[in-house]
């Protein structure tokens, strides 16, 4: 196959250096691979564990690799052992090396081809290459920048992983862009009344957060705003984010909320889950960051009431939506999960019996900022004296979400907990599945909903009805104690419905976008990397886009991917050229 | 006086439910000399704050007092609203209406309670002075305290951002805990092959300097310039760092004889054990450890050690997984499990669900229930007796082995390091965080950050993800060379100085040295950087030389003044430590929890700024009964024992009090912790009962006019 001369050039400083890691693919019959190459006059290194402290120093430093020229590393991952190399190799510039992962490696002649071929390719006309190609990344792609590359981080979606990552970020003095699809920051946990385990106000605890995310010098919040499409190169991305118009101008409006008195039109407010009426123009709610009106055009009749109305004269009605582009060297996706449709949920009756409500609905419901001002009343306007749980409504069932959501289960029991707050007399039961309350001080939530008298049944329930018109609910389910089907009356019913993955996506134009799971829900590259790595070297995931996670997780893994994205930014940037540490 | 500004906040319907606001803005308004007396749905949104800043542009305002929810919550909020307008920020006072008023009391008695947290407020506002932040030098080097995966992922992220980092790791070898475990997660990567190369990297990196072998025996400092002494096999060493990662792991639970007197037979192991006794598998050969040969049936029991009602109530949160991980690796050598749970707790959607779905399809039996029993039977293996709640009945199986799935705890050698770093737990021992939800990564002392399981349970996921994120954290702090710290300290003031040395003696930071001024006479000296504000030295000065910016002596005095300008004779006054007692009065409000409402809060640092003579002060006044309540001791003060130098003045407080005749029986002192609400409002209750029963003696004797007070107003 390859000429005298080919062959030369193919062995002339080069060596193949092959890890026989016992765990991993201890398997591989390496000899073989390393006598197949050794025919072929091609150096070759067998060690039995290549990352050990002792073995590594010896096989990467000091005169260990002298004479050496193109190394080609047969081991694991590049998430595993990359960096590791990278810091051993950072200043070899006269040394072209790259990593081949055997985990997958069946056949030891064929792997040698695979080796071969490697070293062929770091051959000199590839000469700039440094820095580890991860098995399906482009080799090209993570070479530094140098002091071209943008010093900007995108972050998509303003929940409180998104706004966290932000405010990390620009503690470090980065600069953010934080794009927004809705009106107001704040996601999902805006939306809640009371967040578990130690049932502090959520609005409290979350709206300062905002606040000091929307006033910092080093963030720039693009409200409804979505990004439409990502290109360019991990270190160098290429936004395009399109400005829904709210038909208001953000710079005039004061949040005054005059408009919205005088408009005719009353709309289902979204942010309230529909429980409550809203004018078509007006704030989302009262802590929203940025406080500013905005019209739903779809509802608009365009009487320009509101117009006249407007001291500031900040209506636009006009408006037209508009498009801005910014280069980024990283993006953060913090998008978060979507509720599961619980009208999917047929034989539970959400959407034909008004007192079947979700656990999100249930949380607007109970908030005073929602939409009876805090009283727990029954959509059919009683005080509920016996309200019923639903466990796992979607969730750990094959047929809509096979996976647990894990935040529903210690929801429920803080909503019990609230709903005896406002009735003290009312009957409770959680139907569950298992009552999975693992994190910190859960349990004790858990035993304290216990005693104040919350029923726990182990039974999911097979349908929701109602027995005679104008009649109570019954929920019908089969327990473990009982033989046959057994009945619960509930005035209110609460399903805990689960969460899906984020199906709002940027139009990605670059060579590779991250990937999703089977479930939808990004995919984390690396099982052990901190759980915010994604596919793509450059995009970091946080919160619930990559998996249900509560408001800890999420805030947790926000600082760590600010970590990983301050990281990047300093190799992006670091000089390609023969330089020592900057 | 002129140049104040009063913004009564609604907050929603929190406050304005409960007290009548436009009520309340009119008695202030006519109570007052404020400028500006104003309402507002919520004062701390967008327009709520750029109202106050209009109004200071436009009337000229000097100071503003917010009365709205907590200080704890949104004075930082505030303080920034009105710097942003120009005025200085530390002339701002907040009244806390909401948790420690209309969240805890109804009807008039709000109504009034909010009237005097207002008046009060205003007391203070006035004798606050303009302060300035200090700007204090950052050490831009980071100590790392652990060695397991925690400990390397946070040292490593530092050192890859730059940060010179000093590891520091009791055993010999680095990787912790993991390094113990055999049996490989399905669908990933050995953990070995990860951590080995953090292993590697961190003691090649150039910026990583590892101190094995060693601990770290004393800090002194504060945040950006901490001193660690670290005690080590070659001996002790000191380092200069500007923040400190903790990330020193958990310990696998060890059963107890007494509760599981079977662990002690020789077929029953823990989940520790059994990894352990699982070989690196050789290539090739049977996987089968030898200690498990022969054996046909192990069974799993879950949760022992974790939630045991009394004893331990927590969940371990990781054991479940670790036994469907290890359940799967004994079917695949052909064994039959059945695992005994509670629940069954997993959550992660990345793997798990899916593996317990294959572990039910490969023929993994649970059971869940309640143990009755387990006991040796005749063949040499085990019978377990189990309640089964699907069954309803109580069922013995036989099993060759049955495996503990322990839980993990807080290591038990954690206290010294915990004294060492002034570190807190919570209720389940771990070390605990500045929020739960929020700041996760924090600790409660500035500039020391929790990595990893020593804060609760973890998997090494989410160690790896909580300790990359607190080097997140450090690195915020250490990528700057300065840092600004409040400017709220102790100032001496040199004429009353008489250079007696109490208060040097007593500050918990040594941050006052004596010395001698230009006339040759000795005077106490405040060294600004290292003073943290508590306070202990104007509490303990015997000439009332010592001051604290912040809450200034007259400044108490006023308020004290002011909350019982009327009705004394009924109230309660309570001064209360920020960072304890005051947050336990908010949790009590936070949690709705009612007591009575003729106390009255005065907010201090710690209860060390408390001295003899503003107690005696507050008894001048007419108070009934005043208390005073901080953290519990030792160590949950803020400021290291800030609480027990009070304590170590009640005897002379009580000696003052019976020389000036007041009964002492009407003082007292009570340890409130920021969870405690319901101690809290037990407190208060006992405190009024107490004040009641006299009070009802009093008035049989000889009729009281203080009665008709209250309800005058
Ligand atoms: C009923 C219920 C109760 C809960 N209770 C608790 C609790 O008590 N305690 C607790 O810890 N956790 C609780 N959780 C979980 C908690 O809500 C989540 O952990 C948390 O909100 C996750 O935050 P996030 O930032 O990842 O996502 P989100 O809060 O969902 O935020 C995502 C944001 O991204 C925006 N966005 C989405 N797509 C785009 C796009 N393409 N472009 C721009 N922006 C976009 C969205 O508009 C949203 O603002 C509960 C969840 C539910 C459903
Ligand atoms: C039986 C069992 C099986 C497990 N299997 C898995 C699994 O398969 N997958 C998984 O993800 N997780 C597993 N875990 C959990 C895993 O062990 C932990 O997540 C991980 O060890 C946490 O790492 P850490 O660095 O926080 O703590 P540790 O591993 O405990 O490391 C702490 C380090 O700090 C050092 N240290 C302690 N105190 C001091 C001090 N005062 N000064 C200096 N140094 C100190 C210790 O010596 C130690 O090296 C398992 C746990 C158990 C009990
Ligand atoms: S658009 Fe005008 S009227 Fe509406 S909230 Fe804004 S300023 Fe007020
Ligand atoms: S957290 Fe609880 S309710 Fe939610 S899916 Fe998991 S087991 Fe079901
Ligand atoms: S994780 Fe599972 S076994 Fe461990 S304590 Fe919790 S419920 Fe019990
Ligand atoms: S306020 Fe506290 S820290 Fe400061 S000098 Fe006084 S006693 Fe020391």
């Amino acid at each position: 196959m390859t000429t005298r001369q080919g062959h030369k050039t193919l062995t002339h400083g080069a060596r193949v250096l092959l890890c026989r890691c016992p765990e991993r693919h201890g398997r591989l019959d390496l000899d073989r691979t390393a006598e197949v190459l050794s025919e072929a006059g091609i150096a070759v290194r067998l060690v039995d564990a290549l990352c050990d402290s002792k073995t590594f120093p010896k096989e990467m430093l000091g005169t260990a690799l002298g004479g050496v020229e193109r190394l080609v590393i047969g081991a694991c991952s590049p998430f595993l052992i990359g960096e590791l190399l990278e810091q051993a190799l950072r200043h070899r510039w006269d040394l072209r090396w790259t990593l081949v992962d055997l985990r997958d490696v069946r056949d030891p002649v064929a792997l040698s081809g695979i080796l071969k071929s490697r070293l062929q390719v770091l051959s000199p006309p590839f000469k700039k290459m440094c820095g580890f190609p991860s098995a399906d990344t482009p080799h090209r792609s993570l070479r530094p920048i140098g002091a071209k590359a943008p010093r900007g981080v995108l972050v998509i979606g303003g929940g409180v992983g998104g706004c966290q990552t932000a405010l990390d970020l620009a503690g470090m003095d980065i600069p953010v862009t934080l794009v927004e699809a809705d009106d107001s920051l704040g996601g999902n946990m805006a939306r809640l009344d009371k967040t578990f385990p130690t049932l502090d106000c959520s609005i409290c605890i979350l709206g300062p957060r905002l606040v000091d995310a929307a006033s910092h010098p080093n963030i720039t919040v693009l409200a409804s705003s979505r990004v439409k499409r990502i290109s360019g190169r991990p270190g160098h991305f290429l936004v395009e984010v399109e400005h829904r118009p709210r038909y208001v101008d953000m710079t005039l409006c004061s949040g005054c909320g005059a408009c919205s008195e005088v408009c005719p039109v009353v709309v289902p407010s979204a942010w309230n889950a529909g429980l409550r009426p809203r004018k078509a123009v007006g704030i989302v709610f009262e802590q929203a960051v940025p406080l500013r009106a905005a019209i739903q055009k779809e509802y608009c009749i365009e009487c320009g009431l509101c117009e006249k109305a407007c001291e500031r004269k900040a209506i636009r009605l006009a408006e037209e939506p508009r498009v801005s582009r910014l280069h980024t060297a990283a993006v953060v996706l913090a998008e978060g999960a979507r509720p599961f449709q619980a009208s999917r949920l047929g034989s539970y009756g959400y959407g034909r019996f008004p007192e079947v409500i979700t656990n999100l609905e249930f949380e607007r419901l109970v908030c005073a900022t929602g939409p009876t001002q805090g009283s727990l009343i029954t959509p059919t306007g009683s005080r509920p004296r016996s309200v019923a749980f639903i466990q796992c409504a979607g969730s750990r069932n094959r047929r809509f979400l096979p996976y647990c959501s894990v935040t529903c289960c210690t929801a429920s029991i803080k909503e019990a907990i609230l709903v005896l707050e406002h009735e003290p007399e009312a009957a409770v039961t959680i139907f569950f599945n298992d009552v999975r309350t693992a994190g910190k001080s859960f349990e004790g939530l858990f035993l304290r909903a216990r005693e104040r008298g919350v029923r726990f049944v182990k039974a999911l329930p097979d349908r929701v009805e109602r027995a005679k018109e104008g009649g109570r609910l019954s929920v019908h389910y089969r327990s473990l104690a009982h033989r046959g089907t057994q009945t619960l009356e509930a005035d209110l019913v609460v399903l805990a419905v689960g969460v899906e993955a984020p199906n709002a996506d940027p139009r990605w134009v670059v060579r590779r976008p991250p990937q999703r799971d089977r479930y939808g829900f990004y995919e984390e590259a690396f099982f052990w990397g901190g759980q915010v790595v994604s596919t793509v070297p450059g995009i970091f995931l946080v919160g619930g886009c990559h998996g249900p996670r509560d408001i800890t997780q999420t805030v947790t893994e926000a600082s760590a991917a600010a970590a990983h994205v301050a990281k990047w930014l300093r190799r992006v940037s670091s000089t390609p050229a023969k330089s020592l540490e900057p | 006086m002129s140049g104040i500004g009063v913004y009564i906040c609604h907050c929603g319907q929190n406050i304005a439910g409960v007290i009548d606001v436009q009520a309340l803005r009119e008695r202030v308004a006519c109570r007052s000399e404020a400028t500006v007396v104003k309402t507002n749905v919520f004062c701390c949104s967008e327009p709520g704050q750029k109202e106050i800043q209009e109004d200071i542009k436009e009337h000229g305002l000097e100071r503003v007092l917010v009365a709205a929810c907590s200080p704890r919550l949104h004075e930082v909020t505030f303080r920034r609203t009105i710097a942003q307008a120009g005025l200085n920020p530390y002339l701002l006072e907040m009244a806390n209406i909401r948790e420690q008023c209309s969240w805890v009391h109804r009807g008039p008695e709000a109504l009034d309670k909010a009237l005097d947290l207002i008046l009060m407020g205003l007391a203070r506002l006035v004798r606050l002075i303009p302060l300035q932040d200090r700007v204090v030098p950052v050490t831009r080097r980071a100590l790392v305290i652990g060695g397991g995966v925690g400990g390397l992922s946070a040292a490593l992220e530092l050192a890859d951002c730059g940060v010179p980092v000093v590891l520091v790791e009791k055993s010999v070898h680095l990787g912790g805990q993991v390094l113990r475990w055999n049996i490989p997660v399905p669908n990933a990567d050995p953990l070995s092959c990860f951590v080995r190369p953090l292993i590697t990297r961190a003691m090649l990196h150039p910026r990583i300097r590892v101190l094995d072998g060693s601990t770290l025996e004393d800090v002194q400092g504060t945040i950006g310039r901490f001193t660690a002494s670290i005690q080590g096999a070659a001996g002790s060493s000191t380092e200069e760092v500007g923040a400190v990662v903790v990330a020193t792991g958990f310990e696998p639970y060890n059963p107890d004889l007494s509760r599981y007197p079977f662990a002690s037979l020789p077929q029953v192991m823990t989940s520790v054990q059994l990894e352990e006794i699982f070989r690196k598998e050789k290539p090739g050969h049977p996987a089968t450890p030898s200690a498990l040969e022969g054996v046909r049936t192990v069974a799993f029991l879950q949760c022992v050690g974790s939630r045991l009602d009394e004893e331990y109530p927590h969940c371990s949160r990781i054991c479940c997984a670790i036994t469907l991980k290890q359940a799967l690796a004994l079917r695949a050598l052909g064994i039959e499990v059945q695992v005994f749970h509670r629940d069954i707790r997993l959550y992660d959607k990345n793997q798990e669900e899916e593996l317990y779905g294959r572990a039910r399809r490969l023929g993994v039996q649970f059971h869940r229930g309640t143990l009755k029993a387990v006991e040796p039977d005749s063949e040499g293996g085990l019978r377990i007796c189990w309640h089964d709640e699907f069954l309803q009945s109580t069922l013995c199986v036989p099993t060759d082995r049955l495996i503990c799935a322990v839980g993990l705890r807080p290591r038990s050698d954690a206290e010294s390091l915990r004294r060492v770093l002034r570190l807190a737990v919570s209720q389940d021992g771990y070390l605990l965080e500045a929020h739960p939800k929020l700041h996760p990564l924090e600790s409660a002392v500035e500039g020391v950050f929790l990595a990893g399981s020593c804060q609760g349970p973890k998997d090494v996921r989410e160690t790896v993800a909580a300790s990359v994120g607190a080097a997140a954290k450090a690195y915020q702090l250490l990528c700057k060379d300065h840092l600004l710290l409040d400017g709220m300290i102790a100032v001496i003031d040199r004429d009353r100085c008489t250079g007696c040395g109490t208060c040097a003696a007593e500050c918990p930071y040594q941050a006052i040295a004596l010395r001698e001024d230009e006339k040759g006479t000795t005077k106490a000296h405040v060294e600004t950087a290292a003073c943290k504000g508590c306070g202990v030295c104007a509490g303990c000065c015997p000439t009332e030389a010592a001051d604290h910016l912040g809450f200034p002596l007259e400044a108490l005095k006023a308020m004290v003044d002011a909350a019982l300008a009327e009705g004394a004779a009924q109230k309660i006054l309570a001064f209360c430590c920020h960072w304890c007692a005051y947050a336990g009065a908010d949790a009590a409000g936070v949690s709705r929890i009612p007591y009575p409402a003729n106390v009255r809060i005065v907010r201090v640092p710690c209860s060390g700024r408390i001295s003899a003579r503003l107690v005696l002060h507050t008894f001048k006044k007419g108070a009934s009964r005043v208390m005073v309540a901080g953290c519990h001791p030792p160590g949950d003060c803020h400021y290291i024992s800030g609480n027990l130098r009070f304590e170590s003045r009640v005897p002379r407080i009580r000696k003052l009090l019976s020389k000036k005749g007041y009964d002492p029986e009407r003082f007292s002192y009570h340890w409130v912790s920021a969870t405690e609400g319901p101690q809290f409002q037990h407190i208060v209750r006992r405190l009024a009962e107490a004040l009641e029963s006299e009070q009802k003696k009093t008035a049989s004797s000889a009729p009281n006019a203080a009665a008709g007070d209250e309800g005058g107003r």
